[in-house]
């Protein structure tokens, strides 16, 4: 997957003059201008934070933190069409100031009083036979166990690549450490993840259709 | 390309991010080695589970609960937010304080005491002046004609000539 198959994949909702404008508007206090802001980044933060924390309600508090401090510090932002990676950078400080050192513990996403599931996911689930579905469920908190247990530097550098699909330069900019430091630490934790699927999945693992 | 390194490089080259002659030797590498092919491949089916296992399940909070949070920026002029409910009585004490002083700073250029202080400092060089004349003995304080001597004027005469006596 190239940089432009990802940046097409994570979002095309709107380009960078029109984030210009939005971010500039924010920063001369536009509370509507930052409301469309939090309406497209929003679900982004939460489940980078919910990856990171391994807790919904935290997930919560700290998208809420996250953005009260955006819109304080909005006059600090240099470059308007960085916002994202900025917000990003605020999320993982929030993350850090509540769970440093810490392991997530995470909750269960396929409780019964759980967020309700999008039409993608309804669609992503696979037809077929009760054996299949229940190999699918376990496999999703196999993979969620497997990244909560990475070391910190990994995960959130894994999380960036794999689910947020942020170029390596851009995950740089958000980590605040070097290329190869970033390159190093994604390569260890998708073989570590690519690992323990391998190791579950067994004969099953390359069967297609899946998840 | 060895295969150690080849394998190094597999994720970034998956990611497409690699430059164009590092992909161009990943390529060829693979397309001569079986065990890095494998490797790459099992390395791309492991990233599709994982892509479709995180996709963003969960959702936000709701904007309303953030908009009671997010504080205007502070303005100097907010007199409001600096002092609460007690704006309208310091605003009030502020503006008669300035009122009552600046006119009277503005008459006086500066202070009240000048009158004062001027007398006593003219008080002070005449004592001054009167222990000097003690101590030198000068009785006569009137002002004299000449107070040098000038060498270049006539002194043959053995009287001095009164300059104040109108002759």
């Amino acid at each position: 997957m190239t940089n432009e198959d990802k940046g097409r994949k994570r979002s095309s909702a709107v380009s960078g003059d029109q984030l210009d404008v939005l971010v500039a508007k924010a920063k001369s206090g536009d509370v509507g201008a930052f409301e469309q802001l939090y309406h497209l980044y929003s679900r982004r933060i939460v489940n980078y934070i919910y990856r990171m924390t391994g807790s919904r309600a935290e997930a919560d508090d700290l998208t809420q933190e996250t953005f009260i401090q955006a819109f304080r510090k909005l006059d600090t932002l240099k470059e308007n069409t960085k916002f994202q990676s900025w917000l990003f950078r605020i999320a993982q400080n929030q993350v850090y100031q509540e769970y440093r050192g810490k392991r997530p513990q995470i909750d269960s996403i396929d409780e019964e009083d759980g967020p309700e599931l999008t039409d993608a996911q309804k669609l992503a689930t696979p037809s077929g036979t009760p054996e299949n579905q229940i190999l699918a469920s376990e496999l999703r908190e196999l993979i969620n166990q497997v990244i909560g247990e990475l070391p910190e530097k990994y995960r959130e550098v894994f999380v960036l690549s794999a689910l947020h699909r942020f170029s390596y330069q851009e995950i740089c900019e958000i980590v605040g450490r070097s290329l190869a430091s970033v390159k190093s630490d994604i390569h260890r934790a998708r073989v570590q993840v690519r690992d323990r699927i391998k190791a579950y999945l067994g004969e099953n693992y390359g069967m297609s259709n899946l998840l | 390309m060895e295969c150690r390194t080849c394998c190094e490089a597999l994720t970034a080259f998956l990611d497409g991010e690699l430059s164009g002659l590092e992909r161009r030797a990943v390529e060829e590498h693979l397309a001569a080695c079986s065990a890095c092919q494998e490797n790459c491949e099992s390395l791309r089916y492991s990233e599709h589970l994982v892509g479709a296992a995180l996709d963003e399940m969960l959702a936000p909070p709701s904007w309303g609960r953030i908009v009671p949070r997010l504080e205007p920026r502070p303005s100097w002029l907010d007199l409001r937010r600096l002092f609460g409910w007690a704006w309208q009585p310091v605003f009030l004490t502020v503006v008669v304080l300035a009122v009552l002083l600046v006119p009277g700073f503005l008459e006086n250029g500066g202070g009240v005491e000048d009158a004062e202080l001027e007398m006593m400092l003219s008080q002070y060089v005449r004592e001054r002046d009167e222990m000097e004349n003690l101590h030198y003995g000068i009785i006569n304080t009137e002002p004299v004609g000449w107070v040098y001597y000038n060498p270049y004027a006539d002194h043959s005469s053995s009287e001095r000539r009164n300059p104040y006596s109108g002759e």
